[in-house]
This record gives structure tokens, C-alpha cells and sequence, in this order.
């Protein structure tokens, strides 16, 4: 008997592990026979359930306030992360808008697209203290040769020197012995307005600091602030009307009455100069007289032109 | 054993289980880790419980489980849980003689290996359903294998505590513990054999 109990027993529990396993398995279509009784079961427990649900929504906001703090420093170690980057990002983008910025005024100034205009970070001053020659860190393979033009902005800085592989040498126009011939007239940087084969020509002289004096005829309407150009044939006609500094002083000469002595200085000081931009020929032309023969300035013109 | 203290802690639990859930929840890379509060339940009376009672009493606990589990899409399955509460039976009574039961690290332990065991079988269940072609919305083996294991450790952890408090209740149950086999303190001189 109750052997036979224990497999009736046996037999009742292996029918329901089959039913509830048939059950589990049934398609979803099927499986809706339990809804009811489902119902019944949550509604059942729902008198306990719901106000320690309630209790546990207010209870969530109170534990919540810690966690949403900790996420919140860490949200702001990211946004700090974040700024750090941005602001990185920034400078170089300004920097890059300041290389292009420059190169686009190239580009509205040397109309004629007779140069290729190379970007070049400077690398490093001269180790001799009597030397201003700056490095720079583009060279033969970047297409820079010796005499090519280098300017920053509006002016002009000077003249590539040596060239090497990958690098050269920047020869300011202020370096000592240099004899560059100029016109004085008013200042402005755009060139608006500036006729200079009607202004006053003047050969200038650096004594190797970054001043250039010329002296000329006491009668020329020179005075402080005003701008000297380029104009000399030894260097490319493109680039005539550059300035290449302010006048910074007009003084009489005692022993010449009718001669005056003009100090110019460069505007650009190579101590914070980073970057400059060498003007390589774009079609090969020696850097030297006649390589080119652009309208000097945008604003700028020669005399008898438009 | 007294089945309306069964049913009432029973009741009560999955009160719990279902009201507090949100309360207790934290969140997981593979959904909301909560505990389970009629495993404790069911673990104490497999641990105490003599093994038809056991049997009975963790299918009842299952198919609560199963009832009070509606999936997506209106969806209400009766088997998966029960069919795991069955398997969990089988082995906690192959096990509990070796226990010290009234130690909460025992509870704590078998709510471990005997949950594992349940949702071993869950998971067979609805891996199977979706080699039937009939699976439930979003479900993968590997997210639901974490999730249930996380679960099982949260459920462990506030169990052995919360069992701290229940093995002070077991008379209340009114256990047949002589039915029960498992190991004994040494007989005090005088006590009856």
C-alpha cells in the first residue's frame, strides 16, 4: 500500500514537472489560459504591495540625491576633461584661422598667383648672439630656396638665407649691412589708397637691431608713423609696397641742412615671431629681379594704374 | 509544518519582492539587480521542511513567482519558475544534510546554489522558447546568465540577514524536524537518544 502510495505519489509529481513544462513551452497564443489567475495573484498582493511601492518611489529620490551626486562630479570631471580639450582645440583653430587669415591677405595682395605660399614655423634663433637669423622648418624638400621672400601678415620680414633638406635660415631685413631702398608715405596696413611711385624713395641701412635709417632730403614730407615700403628691384616686384617698418623717429642733421635722418623699425619683432610664410615661385621663377610682376598691395598701385 | 504561516510569510514576501523591488534595485549593464524575497523563504522551509513538504512548498512558491511575473506584450507563463523552484527542491534536499541549518551563512549559501539552480532552469526554459521561435522580446542568454547571477548574489546578501530574523520564526512553522536528516549536536548527558 504504501509502496503503491509512493508511486502514485511518484507518478502525480512527474505528471506535473510534464504539465508545467508543456506549460512554460506553449506559444505565446496559448499561454494566455494563466492571465486570469495571473491577475489574481498580483491583485491579491496589491494592498501590501502598492503603499510599499509609494514608500519606495519617496525612499528612490532620497537614496537617488547621493548617486545623482557622485554622477554629477563625475559628469563634471567630463565636461572639465572636455573644456580642457575644447580649449586646445580652440587655440589651434585660431591659429590655424590666423595661418589662413595671413595667407588669404597673401592671396588678395599677390594677385597674380605667381607664388606658392609655405607656411613655416620658426624653429629656432641663431646660436651666435650677433646673428638674428632665425631657423626655420622648411627646406629644399618643401620647395624653399635661397632669396626667396618671407613676410608675416602685411609685412615683410626678410630673405630666406640657407637652405638645407629641411630646413633653412630667414635672413631678416634687419640684419646688419643690409641696404634695401624703400618709400616713405602714410601708414596703413591694407595699402588702401597708396600710390608709391609718387612717395619719396629713400635708401635704408640696419645696424643689426631692428632699426633701418636712410637718410634723405630734408624737403620730403616724412614724419613719425608713417610707413616705409618696399621698393627696391633687387628684391621681386610682387612685393614691392610691402612695409617693412614704421618711422619712428625724423631728425635734423646739424651738419646738413638739407638732409634729415629717417628711423624706421620693424613692426613685427622676430623675438615673437612663431611662424612666417615663405613665398615660393610657383612656376619656377628665380627670386630675384623680374620674378614676378604683381600689383604690390591690394590697395596699393603703381602710378598709372587702374 | 503550519501551511497558513507558510502562506502568510509567502504572501508577504512577495509583497515585498514586487513593492520594493524599485526601492532595492540598482542598475546593472544587463537590466535592474534585485532581491529575491521568497527564495529565503523557500530556502528555510527546504532547509527545515521534510521532502514532500518541500516538494509542495517550493512548487507553490514557483507557480507565486510565475503568476506575479508578467512578461512583455501581455505575456503570463506558468511553468518556468515552478519547474526551477522543483529543480531547486531536488537540490537543496540533496545537500541539506550536510548544513548546519540555523547558520544565516547556510541560508545565504544555499539561496546561492539552489537560485542558481532555478534560474539554470529559467534560463533552459526560455532558451528553449526561442529555439521554438516563440522568445521573448530582447532576450539573450548571456545578458540574462549576469543578470540573474547578480540578482542571486544581492538576493544572497540581503537574505543572510533578513534570515537572522526568520530562523528566530522557525517554530512558528511547526517543522517535523525529526524527519529531517542532517547533522546533530552532541547529545547532552541525560537527554533521550
Amino acid at each position: 500500500m504504501n509502496r503503491s502510495g509512493l508511486t502514485s505519489r511518484t507518478m502525480w509529481g512527474a505528471a506535473a514537472v510534464v504539465a508545467l513544462a508543456v506549460a512554460a513551452l506553449l506559444p505565446d497564443r496559448y499561454a494566455s489560459f494563466s492571465k486570469p489567475v495571473s491577475m489574481a495573484v498580483i491583485t491579491t498582493v496589491q494592498p501590501l504591495s502598492e503603499p510599499l511601492h509609494k514608500l519606495s518611489a519617496s525612499l528612490r529620490q532620497h537614496v537617488d540625491q547621493p548617486l545623482e551626486a557622485v554622477q554629477g562630479v563625475q559628469l563634471r570631471d567630463k565636461v572639465l576633461e572636455l573644456e580642457n580639450e575644447n580649449y586646445r582645440l580652440q587655440w589651434k583653430v585660431s591659429q590655424l584661422e590666423k595661418d589662413i587669415s595671413a595667407l588669404q591677405k597673401l592671396d588678395s595682395q599677390l594677385g597674380d598667383r605667381s607664388f606658392v605660399y609655405r607656411r613655416a614655423a620658426v624653429s629656432g634663433r641663431s646660436a651666435d648672439p650677433s646673428s638674428n637669423t632665425l631657423h626655420l622648418e622648411l627646406g629644399a624638400r618643401d620647395g624653399v630656396g635661397a632669396g626667396m621672400v618671407v613676410v608675416e601678415g602685411a609685412y615683410l620680414i626678410g630673405r630666406v638665407g640657407q637652405v638645407g633638406h629641411v630646413a633653412s635660415t630667414l635672413d631678416p631685413i634687419t640684419t646688419a649691412g643690409t641696404h634695401v631702398t624703400a618709400v616713405i608715405g602714410p601708414f596703413s596696413a591694407s595699402g588702401s589708397g597708396v600710390v608709391i611711385d609718387t612717395l619719396p624713395l629713400a635708401q635704408f641701412d640696419a645696424d643689426g637691431s631692428d632699426r633701418l635709417t636712410a637718410v634723405i632730403a630734408r624737403s620730403l614730407p616724412v614724419q613719425v608713423g608713417d610707413a616705409a615700403r618696399l621698393k627696391d628691384p633687387a628684391w621681386p616686384g610682387a612685393v614691392h609696397g610691402w612695409i617693412i617698418g614704421q618711422v619712428i623717429a625724423v631728425e635734423d642733421m646739424p651738419d646738413d641742412l638739407l638732409r634729415k635722418r629717417v628711423t624706421i623699425q620693424a613692426i613685427m619683432s622676430l623675438r615673437y615671431i612663431d611662424a612666417v610664410t615663405v613665398l615660393v615661385p610657383s612656376r619656377g621663377a628665380a627670386p630675384g629681379e623680374g620674378a614676378t610682376t604683381a600689383v604690390p598691395l591690394a590697395g596699393a598701385t603703381k602710378e598709372g594704374a587702374p | 509544518m503550519r501551511w497558513w504561516v507558510f502562506a502568510i510569510l509567502a504572501y508577504l514576501l512577495l509583497a515585498l519582492q514586487v513593492g520594493l523591488a524599485d526601492a532595492m534595485a540598482w542598475e546593472s549593464p544587463y537590466g535592474p539587480v534585485a532581491p529575491r524575497f521568497l527564495l529565503l523563504l523557500a530556502v528555510l522551509v527546504g532547509l527545515w521542511a521534510s521532502e514532500s513538504v518541500v516538494f509542495t512548498a517550493w512548487g507553490v512558491l514557483g507557480l507565486l513567482t510565475d503568476l506575479a511575473s508578467p512578461y512583455a506584450g501581455g505575456l503570463h507563463l506558468v511553468g518556468p519558475y515552478a519547474l526551477g523552484y522543483l529543480a531547486g527542491a531536488y537540490f537543496i534536499l540533496q545537500v541539506r544534510p550536510m548544513l548546519f541549518r540555523r547558520h544565516p551563512l547556510t541560508i545565504a549559501s544555499m539561496m546561492m546554489v539552489s537560485g542558481g539552480a532555478i534560474h539554470l532552469v529559467v534560463i533552459v526554459v526560455f532558451f528553449t522558447r526561442k529555439i521554438l521561435g516563440y522568445p521573448l522580446p530582447d532576450w539573450s542568454a548571456g545578458d540574462e546568465v549576469m543578470l540573474r547571477l547578480l540578482i542571486l548574489l544581492y538576493s544572497a546578501a540581503v537574505g543572510g540577514v533578513l534570515s537572522v530574523v526568520l530562523v528566530r520564526m522557525v517554530p512558528l512553522f511547526g517543522f517535523e524536524v525529526s524527519k529531517v536528516a542532517g547533522p546533530s549536536r552532541p547529545r547532552r548527558r541525560g537527554e533521550p537518544a
